[in-house]
């Protein structure tokens, strides 16, 4: 066991936000929305209302789950869960918001530098996707010792540069990417609520 | 022997105890707590988790309010202003020291 506070409040701050699997089913629902989107993009007619209904959702309604998500879980578990969760009123996190930045500073760097070295070469994008996936799925599950969170990015990478070195197009490719993380955390965010739900203490 | 080491001497005993340190590192992460939702971060019993929270009310660590929400009842608890300085001096005597 650490013997630095901070580093063990974290850890059992992480692990009783992920405790429950609420997380990892809205995640879940939320890549397989995603994946949806993305293979309608592809499949339906150029600029038909279907087309353009999933672009504005992929562009405008996705991006708004990112804010949403925590203040909905925080408001499940308070109205249906206090019994078993417990109650907790957290400390507003500025490193977080402070480290979420610094991640999306980086990338936007990082990024456009990868695709210039690899000459915009389109299949970059799934292992690019997969590697930014597994790096924050790797980083949420090492912060809470949780092995089925980081087991979840290896996936994700694993099925990433699988699709990249397959003849399956880019954005069908993205499909399946999203589509298969999205139900592999909604199978484990599932397991994990149902084990929560019938843990008695 | 530094005198860093020689401080290890002196940690407060009180939340040099595994379970308490646990239980004081974790109210110090947030602003309040109730006591189910410590006793399953912790993994503590209710009775060794209820032991620890009445010996670090006592020494002024941890302060327990009993409280409702709809018919649940709430065993809120929360670190105080001392609570809070008798960690951080932990934690720097700790950090110090290894």
């Amino acid at each position: 066991m650490t013997k630095d506070p901070k580093v063990l409040a974290n850890r059992l701050l992480q692990r009783a936000w992920n405790r429950d699997g609420l997380p990892e089913i809205g995640s879940g629902l939320f890549s397989l929305v995603a994946a949806g989107l993305i293979y309608a993009m592809q499949i339906l007619p150029r600029r038909s209302p279907g087309q353009i209904a999933a672009i504005l959702i992929f562009a405008f309604v996705l991006p708004l789950y990112g804010f949403c998500a925590q203040p909905l879980v925080k408001r499940i578990r308070s109205r249906w869960l206090l019994e078993r969760a417990g109650y907790v009123q957290h400390l507003p996190n500025r490193n977080l918001k402070r480290n979420n930045l610094r991640l999306l500073a980086v990338m936007a760097v990082v990024m456009p530098l990868v695709f210039l070295a690899f000459n915009y070469s389109e299949r970059l994008l799934l292992p690019m996707t997969g590697a930014l996936g597994a790096l924050i799925c790797g980083l949420v599950g090492w912060s809470a010792r949780m092995v089925r969170l980081m087991a979840g990015g290896a996936i994700m990478l694993a099925t990433a540069i699988l699709l990249a070195l397959s003849s399956v197009p880019v954005m069908i490719g993205m499909a399946i990417l999203f589509g298969s993380q999205g139900l592999y955390y909604l199978l484990t965010g599932g397991v994990a609520f149902l084990r929560f739900m019938n843990d008695e203490r | 022997m530094s005198a860093d080491i020689q401080k290890l001497g002196e940690v407060d005993r009180m939340i040099h105890e595994p379970a308490r340190l646990m239980v004081v590192a974790l109210l110090s992460a947030v602003k309040e707590a109730d006591f189910q939702y410590l006793h399953r971060s912790t993994g503590l019993s209710k009775g060794n988790l209820s032991v620890h929270l009445s010996k670090l009310e006592e020494a002024g660590y941890v302060a327990i309010k009993k409280t409702f929400r709809g018919k649940y009842p709430l065993t809120i608890c929360r670190l105080t202003e001392r609570g809070r300085e008798v960690l951080e001096n932990y934690r720097k005597v700790i950090r110090a020291a290894l």
